[in-house]
């Protein structure tokens, strides 16, 4: 079977058009799932933040330098300062 | 269980044990069971009023439990803001494929107009220089590769041309020579 020259360009302008489309429809397809995978691991690294400041304070206790009640209260007015993403808070039950 | 702190301007010190979210949960038990899953952290999903009085939204939020202060600090995210930013995104990369699309479809047209346009240009006219019409030449207007095969075409017409005109002239004359003499023969 032989093909023209204009056949040939066509045929690879859709086939590159073609390729283009399925690599844009799988990221997008395997876009929300990501974004939310990524969101969570932005929970964790938050958390992990603030245990670091948490433990700092407990430290504080453990070396006499803070009293415990002090150094609650110190740590709880931390949260109310961290807004993140826009919508992101801390909060402490 | 107390809400010891949240974000600035929001209602502490109040007792949230027996808050409910819109499937009727309690909100902070399951937030402190979940941060009790594995090595004193993990996530609770659940639904949660943005602003007071608002409509309850998905909610997806980790916890951790420390244990020293027997208190659970807990961080979360709106699944409808996770939504929200992959329809930006998505909008996004619909305009980029677009106009990557776009701009291969041009590129594409360009290249075919190039190329196929002057090689149809060129087998016409050799379809009639084929019929014997050996004046047609080829219009030059590029100086690509098929300008430089359209201008060596057009010499190869001309070569062509000039020669069979001389070869032609010579016949001519011997046609001519050749009827004179039978001219004469017919008044011997």
């Amino acid at each position: 079977m032989s093909f023209t020259l204009k056949q040939k360009v066509y045929s690879f302008v859709v086939f590159s058009l073609l390729s283009i489309l399925f690599i844009g429809y799988s990221g997008i397809s395997l876009l929300p799932e990501e974004m939310y995978k990524d969101r969570k691991i932005q929970l964790k690294v938050q958390i992990e933040t603030v245990k670091g400041i948490l433990k700092s304070y407990q430290q504080k206790v453990v070396r006499n330098e803070l009293m415990q009640e002090g150094a609650q209260t110190a740590f709880y007015l931390i949260p109310q300062e961290m807004q993140y993403s826009g919508s992101g808070y801390f909060f402490i039950s | 269980m107390v809400l010891k702190a949240t974000l600035k301007g929001k209602k502490t010190g109040g007792r949230v044990t027996h808050v409910k979210d819109a499937n009727g949960r309690y909100v902070y038990q399951d937030i402190y069971n979940g941060s009790r899953e594995f090595a004193d952290r993990g996530g609770t999903q659940y639904q949660f009023q943005r602003v007071a009085g608002g409509v309850a939204e998905d909610k997806r939020s980790y916890s951790l439990y420390f244990k020293p202060w027997n208190i659970v600090v807990s961080t979360g995210i709106y699944i409808s803001d996770v939504h929200g930013k992959v329809a930006n995104n998505i909008i996004e990369m619909t305009i980029i494929v677009s106009l990557v699309i776009a701009g291969l479809a041009f590129i594409a047209w360009q290249i075919i107009t190039a190329v196929i346009s002057p090689m149809m240009r060129i087998q016409k006219v050799m379809a009639k220089v084929e019929a014997t019409d050996m004046t047609w030449r080829l219009n030059i207007s590029k100086d690509d590769e098929l300008g430089l095969l359209s201008k060596s075409i057009n010499s190869m017409l001309t070569e062509f041309h000039n020669l069979l005109t001389k070869l032609s002239s010579p016949s001519y004359d011997l046609i001519s020579a050749s009827d004179s003499l039978c001219g004469d023969c017919a008044t011997n």
